[in-house]
């Protein structure tokens, strides 16, 4: 049987007034039901594209190639009507910034029971009942009261739970959560994860979440993709990649974080230079040029995926210097992580 | 006469609530509830607590952008809520703010010039050339370059323009920064880059911070002590080490088994 999602060679083209920029470079990726899987990666690194692409949302400068198969079906050759069927349906989404992502003129109770009226026909009254059972699991108090309420008068992890909600009334098969703790206290941010989780497991759902945080990551799901310029420079699951990391970006991005138990005055490493934009991106490697073991052959030819533990791989061409390096600085603990655990 | 840096004393700060009842008097929200605390000159202070626990009123306060209901802000002796209007602005010299977004916080239509020297401008006893000295002077201890101050805040990207926002703080030689959450808006490598920026000013130019996150490990690797905020009161107080390894109030333990650690635990769902 085919995976539910499995994306092959996707390559998202962005038409800019600087020329046509690379948004997401030869993405391959499955995921089954029941299955978490995590992007992390820094602001244009292509992660929130590629969640686009997936839900057939992209800008109309963008051009998509490759293969995106979900349950079968290709989406890259879907229609927008035809997309319109699937989104929200089969496919739900959770946006970082859920007073954005709820309209403000409409009651809760209407928003989600939306979808059950446009996708599964609902009346109004059972799609009515339908979302304030929703919205009673995903823990909105006293629900079937407050179900005609409107979104100002809920705090931001209600209203995120509202959207929850919207996203879970069809039952779909896939769930995209694109950054969605990142507006929320630390506090809130535990109670949504775990909220997620539960419902993931309950439903037997796939999970894609979408984070720039290493710790939500770790904490959330089984695989994980590290996203640079565009490319999933490595990929595997998250307790490998945690402990034999070998990308030098997610190097990089590892030893960039302040850690709860460092101490005051430490220098954190710095990752030389800045993100460039994606038309100026080198043809290579994407990181090259602020890697430290660029060799002019990391210029020219795109890495290809190489397989450095089970299911774990890595876009680069210099791992042997990248292995010696870390052997060089080991067996330091390294930057509080307690990776000697994994 | 060695008065500390800045002292806080019993500052509270309420808000009236929009009236709900006609003949009822209207409601009241304690922002701030009696908060107290100083801060030695070299010794930066971090104030952690989540969105509504009084951080960013008890910023505003202490620059004396909002008035106090009662209470007291005292930087280097001076109650800056009692001084008449030009002792207030030349006390501004001492200290200046770094603002949470750096896309909100530069004017697009003003040169980066104009913006970082704009506190000097204020204090109105320099020349024009001696502003644009200073300014170069602060892009550079900034690590950025002097012919970037003809330039405008679009042409930078958001940790430039964060270290454009230090620059314009550095300019009156302040002694104390006010840092309402500097880095949440930065990506984690362009953050690191600010972190170890604020970490060198603190050596070279010894000014001190009052720190204003939600991010506990941020606050560990700028500061000398930690004031936990909660409900408007200072719940827990101390040396970072001591808070974060063997904290004694609640709120603190919930606060810090929150943060997600890096470390993927036995997963439940694979």
């Amino acid at each position: 049987m085919s995976p539910l999602l499995e994306v092959r060679g996707l390559q998202v083209k962005l038409q800019t007034h600087r020329g046509p920029a690379l948004a997401v470079r030869d993405a391959s990726f499955t995921l089954e039901r029941g299955q978490t899987l995590g992007l992390v990666g820094e602001s244009g690194c292509g992660k929130s594209m590629t969640a686009m692409a997936l839900m057939g949302l992209l800008p109309d400068n963008a051009q998509i190639a490759g293969s995106i198969r979900f349950d079968g079906e290709e989406l890259t050759s879907k229609s927008d009507s035809e997309m319109c069927e699937i989104r929200g349906n089969r496919i739900g989404m959770i946006f970082q910034e859920p007073m954005t992502a709820l309209n403000p003129v409409h009651s809760i109770g209407h928003q989600v029971a939306e979808p059950l009226r446009l996708h599964r026909r609902l009346s109004t009254s059972a799609a009515r009942k339908e979302a304030i059972a929703l919205l009673d699991r995903v823990g909105i108090p006293d629900a079937a009261r407050r179900v005609d309420a409107y979104p100002h008068q809920f705090s931001g992890g209600q209203r995120q739970r509202i959207t929850i909600a919207m996203a879970l009334a069809c039952g779909p098969d896939l769930l995209i959560a694109d950054e969605p703790t990142t507006a929320l206290d630390v506090t809130i941010q535990r109670q949504i994860l775990e909220l997620i989780g539960e419902l993931v497991a309950e439903r037997g759902m796939a999970l894609l979440l979408i984070s720039h945080d290493l710790g939500v990551i770790a904490q959330n799901v089984a695989r994980m993709l590290v996203m640079y310029g565009g490319s999933v420079v490595e990929s595997g699951p998250t307790t490998e990649v945690f402990a034999h990391r070998m990308h030098p970006y997610t190097l990089g991005l590892f030893a960039a974080r302040p850690g709860l138990h460092s101490q005051k005055g430490r220098r954190l490493a710095m990752i030389p230079g800045t993100v460039p934009e994606l038309v100026d991106l080198p043809a290579g490697c994407p990181f090259a040029g602020r890697c430290a073991f660029t060799i002019p052959e990391c210029h020219a030819t795109v890495p290809p995926p190489i397989e450095v533990g089970p299911d774990h791989r890595v876009r680069c061409i210099r791992l042997d210097a990248v292995a010696a390096a870390k052997a060089a600085l080991a067996p330091a603990p390294s930057h509080g992580e307690k990776e000697q655990q994994a | 006469m060695n008065s500390p840096l800045l002292q806080v004393e019993n500052l509270v700060r309420e808000y009236k609530l929009p009236r709900e009842k006609l003949f009822e008097p209207a409601g009241k929200v304690h922002a701030l509830n009696g908060v107290s605390f100083t801060i030695e000159a070299g010794r930066s202070l971090g104030i952690v607590g989540e969105s509504g626990s009084g951080k960013s009123t008890l910023a505003r306060l202490v620059m004396a952008l909002d008035e106090p209901t009662s209470g007291q802000v005292m930087l280097l002796g001076r109650d800056l809520h009692a001084l008449p209007r030009e002792g207030l602005r030349q006390a501004r010299r001492d200290i200046q703010m770094v603002f949470q977004d750096p896309y909100g916080s530069l004017d697009p239509r003003q040169t980066i010039e104009r913006i970082v020297a704009e506190p000097l401008a204020a204090q109105a006893d320099t020349t024009r050339d001696e502003q644009r000295q200073r300014a170069s002077d602060a892009l550079a201890a900034v690590g950025l370059r002097a012919n970037d101050l003809r330039k405008y805040p679009h042409e930078f990207s958001g940790g430039q323009r964060q270290r454009i926002a230090i620059a314009r703080a550095l300019i009156t030689r302040p002694r104390l920064i006010v840092a309402d959450e500097p880095v949440s808006a930065l990506d984690v490598s362009v953050q690191a880059q600010v972190l170890n920026l604020m970490q060198d000013l603190q050596a070279e130019f010894g000014i001190t911070y009052m720190l204003i996150s939600h991010d506990l490990a941020v606050v560990r690797h700028l500061c000398d002590d930690v004031a936990v905020l909660w409900q408007g009161r200072i719940v827990e107080q101390g040396p970072p080490q001591r808070l974060f390894e063997a904290p004694e109030h609640s709120y603190t333990r919930t606060l810090l088994e929150a943060v997600p650690l890096a470390e993927p635990r036995a997963l439940r769902h694979v």
